[in-house]
């Protein structure tokens, strides 16, 4: 998929952009501070309906503006072409049109746009907290699942009040039975099996990927194997002995479904089951403290270079490599689910990498789609690179293209 | 510069109302300080009107002017249906589409621990009575929501296990709908609760 052209108006530093990108490479380069990441942002907005940074979403509109557009043309390989805008409101609230229809939800925008995104804040994931880790699971699997992005939405309302109703208990004790407590534990399981089991799914997916991707970036010297640590014990292999999923059955055995993050309902169902006894055995230690003990909230990967926890041994050479070999996977895996390559958003990550790691990298980028690349200079670049590629230069809020 | 006392307070007032932020009070203030005096009279009335009249009805906690609410005395209604809402504005909804001939219980809520809505100041000990008096399916008409979910799965479990047929109402595809424009959710929900045709 690409993006055949990219409107902003009032976005960041942008009064007004309109570029038609190259289908292939795409280099934006200029001083610092001068917009070449918002227009990544942009980009990445129209794919996961979220900010790049963190703060308020409001931040994204220009200053003295009442509101931010980003429009883009978009054609894909598999559906044609597609119209889509998305509105950001000094509330921080969002508007999204669809071919020039405007839809009810937000959310709809999911799927429509593939996007890989790559810079410095992706060494979180390998070297910072569990919730850094968690945060590129949801954004990832949000791209693909759109029943994710429900589950967790709902997920996190009924934490909020299970935890509410927990802390209540402990204030003021009385039957928790009577207060609802059990309904509460069933929807937290509901929900929570669903987001365990798509991150185990994802990771099964991811890790092969990952691991390929790190033996090549290393000569083949290290291994990579990621680990999901769920935040309950699942129940073991639910992948293999489950049935097929429920998309086969209903277009009957001549049904070949894609790689698909839909699971069948069975496999979350014993999940949910897992979840509920250990609820049930934690219960005491939950009255107890007021709160919540268990659950995909207290979720963690593990990346294990050689056998050792690269959070902990790696140096941050290593780390860069561990976190640019997941960017190679997620590139791949979505590529294999939306069967074609999605668009990569490269946020100035040249000037960060060692020549061996440069290479591959080039290397990624020549074999990919459309691809946005950022940098301070154009000196960064190989010159073959910018033979080809469409070059943006981004001064004082203004994009140029100078070739 | 400041409203004279009694405007600012009349806009604070109107600024408490759902819904209304600070411009829409400031405009509906001035469009009542505009308008003549019995207007202004009559909409007093009708506020203090609806607090002095309107109670719970003493059966299904709809909200009446008189012991029984309208639908509770209409003899010619199927008792054995008992269809539990959450608000009277829903039990108006189910009203209007005129194909419903059962009773109603109005919960006047859903659980919501965060909004310290606990199930003893629902309208849930008043339905016990109720479906021991010859009902024999209890429908669930709750929003789709967490706290409506949660209320449903509270209800289902204290009357099942007094031999009560308890249904609820399914979540899908409006009618009339395309299903082109459907959310993924909504589509997802009808997949789980399709039928035998």
């Amino acid at each position: 998929m690409r993006l055949t052209r990219l409107q902003l108006s009032n976005f960041r530093c942008y009064g007004s952009l309109d570029i038609q990108p190259s289908a292939r490479l795409n280099v934006l380069y200029g001083e610092n501070a001068q917009g070449k990441t918002s227009v990544l942002e942009a980009i990445r907005l129209l794919a996961t309906t979220r900010s790049l940074r963190a703060g308020r979403e409001a931040e994204m509109i220009r200053q003295n503006e009442e509101m931010a557009h980003v429009q883009a043309e978009l054609y894909r390989d598999c559906a044609g072409e597609a119209d889509l805008m998305i509105t950001v409101l000094p509330s921080d609230r969002k508007n999204v049109r669809i071919n020039g229809t405007k839809r009810p939800r937000v959310l709809d925008l999911l799927g429509q746009l593939n996007v890989v995104f790559f810079g410095s804040p992706d060494l979180d994931i390998v070297a910072g907290e569990p919730a850094d880790r968690r945060h590129f699971l949801n954004v990832e699997i949000s791209q693909v699942s759109p029943r994710y992005v429900g589950a967790f939405a709902q997920y996190k309302k009924v934490l909020e009040q299970r935890n509410r109703l927990l802390r209540d208990l402990r204030e003021r004790p009385r039957n928790p039975v009577e207060a609802g407590l059990n309904e509460w534990t069933e929807q937290l399981a509901e929900y929570g099996a669903q987001i365990f089991e798509k991150r185990q799914f994802y990771i099964s997916m991811l890790a092969p990927l990952a691991e390929e991707a790190h033996r090549a970036l290393t000569a083949g010297r290290e291994g990579l194997e990621i680990r999901y640590l769920p935040g309950i014990s699942l129940p073991g292999q639910v992948r293999e002995s489950s049935p097929a999923p429920w998309p086969a059955r209903i277009n009957g055995p001549a049904y070949d479904p894609p790689e698909c993050m839909e699971s069948p309902l069975s496999a979350t169902e014993s999940i949910a089951e897992a979840f509920r006894r250990q609820l049930a055995a934690a219960m005491q230690e939950e009255l107890r403290r007021g709160g919540t003990v268990l659950g995909p909230q207290r979720d963690d990967a593990a990346f294990l270079v050689n056998g050792r926890d690269a959070r902990i041994y790696a140096s941050q050479g290593q780390q860069r490599t561990v976190a640019l070999a997941l960017k190679l996977a997620e590139y791949r895996l979505l590529e294999k689910m939306v069967q074609e390559p999605p668009v990569l958003l490269l946020d100035d990550v040249m000037s960060d990498l060692d020549d061996a790691r440069r290479s591959c990298l080039l290397q990624w980028v020549e074999e990919c789609g459309q691809t946005f690349i950022t940098g301070t200079s154009l000196r960064a670049f190989p010159p073959a690179m910018l033979a080809e590629g469409a070059l943006f230069l981004a001064d004082k809020g203004m994009l140029q293209r100078t070739n | 510069m400041h409203y004279a006392r009694p405007l600012a307070q009349l806009v604070s007032e109107l600024e408490r109302l759902p819904g209304v932020g600070p411009k829409s009070a400031q405009r509906m203030a001035f469009h009542l300080l505009r308008q003549p005096q019995e207007d202004a009279r009559r909409l007093a009335e009708a506020i203090m009107s609806v607090k002095e009249s309107i109670r719970l009805c003493a059966e299904c906690s709809n909200f009446t002017d008189q012991e029984l609410c309208e639908v509770c005395r209409d003899t010619r209604r199927d008792r054995a249906l008992l269809c539990v809402v959450a608000e009277t504005r829903d039990l108006i909804a189910m009203e209007k589409t005129g194909e419903y001939k059962g009773m109603y219980h109005v919960l006047q809520g859903l659980l919501s621990p965060m909004e310290n809505i606990t199930p003893d100041l629902l309208k849930i000990r008043e339905l016990f009575p109720r479906v021991a008096g010859g009902v024999q399916e209890v429908i669930l008409a709750l929003n789709p929501t967490a706290e409506g979910q949660t209320t449903a799965l509270y209800l289902a479990s204290r009357l099942k296990p007094l031999g009560i047929r308890v249904t609820q109402i399914a979540h899908g595809l409006p009618a009339g709908g395309d299903m082109e424009y459907a959310d993924q959710a909504t589509l997802i929900s009808a997949l789980q609760w399709r039928r035998e045709v």
